[in-house]
């Protein structure tokens, strides 16, 4: 009996509704893995430690569904589609002030908590105010020259969602 | 009788968007072909020949206007340029690399008559310089597109700020 169940596993017999069942759930595979929860390969160090070059993750598209990105919040930015997108980390929301000062963070004019920047950097930025309707990014890894770092303010309909991991 | 004319006014209706569809979709996959053969001709593998640089820069200048207007600073690319000099500056900027692949991602394409068209697309360039180091650099890029003597030609590319400093 268990022989047979395991038989009809591995070898299922090609019904009608054998097929109709497969494609169902070629669909819902499809649609899951386009619009809800979309497969990503890290590829870059600028969010190391947190995120390492090479890391397999999903990117949970209804993260910001019901709230805003906070500052703190991880979120996937898009370019012209989702096939390449970036991964930073929020700082600072609209009407916000950010800036560097010898390598820390400084928003509205208060050095930010950031848990999270283990390398040590020596990055300067003047102040400056988020646009509404924006969010200020930044990667994690801030040991690499500012100017090779991309970085800063980006509208919040770029955002595709977050890492769920 | 006013029936029929309204079947014979709505048969027409129907094929004239049909052909209009068809034209349009015709014209995008044209313009799909011309972007697959840019990547391919400003791609770089090992061993690159003279005579096969020489191919390169005989074939470049067929991709671009007369003049072509370039509003980005990738690599010092930026003004009005002819054909010859974009693609100088390109076999320049190529001869920086010892491999490089340049990839068009999430192309959207909108002809706006059979001469015009707007492209909305992310390039990528990946490689690895003279001197070792690793090149991964994206880049959302708006550009307008024309039809001269039956092929599409890039007439001005501009790079879209992602992220604004």
């Amino acid at each position: 009996m268990r022989t047979d169940h395991i038989k009809n596993f591995f070898f299922p017999r090609i019904t009608r509704r054998y097929l109709v069942r497969l494609l169902l759930v070629a669909v819902a595979a499809w649609f899951i893995c386009r619009q809800v929860l979309i497969p990503v390969r890290i590829r870059g160090v600028s969010m190391e430690p947190t995120y390492r070059d090479g890391g397999i993750n999903v990117c949970w598209r209804f993260r910001y569904a019901l709230r805003d990105p906070r500052p703190g919040d991880l979120v996937a930015v898009r370019f012209s589609g989702r096939s390449i997108m970036m991964l930073k980390r929020v700082v600072a929301v609209a009407g916000d002030t950010a800036a560097f000062s010898n390598g820390v963070l400084y928003v509205n004019g208060e050095a930010a908590n950031e848990p999270y920047v283990v390398y040590p950097c020596n990055w300067n930025l003047p102040p400056r105010i988020v646009n509404p309707g924006n969010v200020y990014i930044v990667g994690d890894n801030r040991s690499v020259p500012m100017e090779e770092h991309n970085f800063g303010q980006t509208t919040t309909d770029r955002i595709m969602g977050a890492p769920i991991w | 009788m006013v029936g029929k004319r309204w079947i014979a006014v709505c048969v027409v209706l129907a094929a004239a968007g049909a052909s209009a569809l068809l034209l349009s979709g015709g014209e995008k996959k044209r313009i799909e072909k011309r972007l697959t053969q840019l990547a391919g001709t400003v791609s770089k593998e090992r061993g690159d020949t003279a005579l096969n640089v020489a191919l390169r820069v005989q074939r470049l200048p067929e991709f671009f206007d007369k003049p072509v207007r370039l509003h980005t600073q990738v690599y010092h690319m930026g003004g009005t340029l002819s054909p010859t000099e974009v693609a100088s500056e390109i076999m320049r900027a190529r001869a920086m690399f010892n491999t490089l692949k340049l990839d068009f991602y999430d192309v959207d394409i909108d002809v706006a008559d059979r001469t015009s068209a707007r492209l909305r697309l992310t390039a990528r360039v990946t490689g690895r310089l003279s001197t070792s180091e690793a090149i991964d650099e994206v880049r959302e890029l708006e550009c307008l597109l024309r039809k001269v003597d039956g092929e599409w030609v890039f007439s001005e590319c501009r790079a879209v700020a992602v992220l604004e400093k």
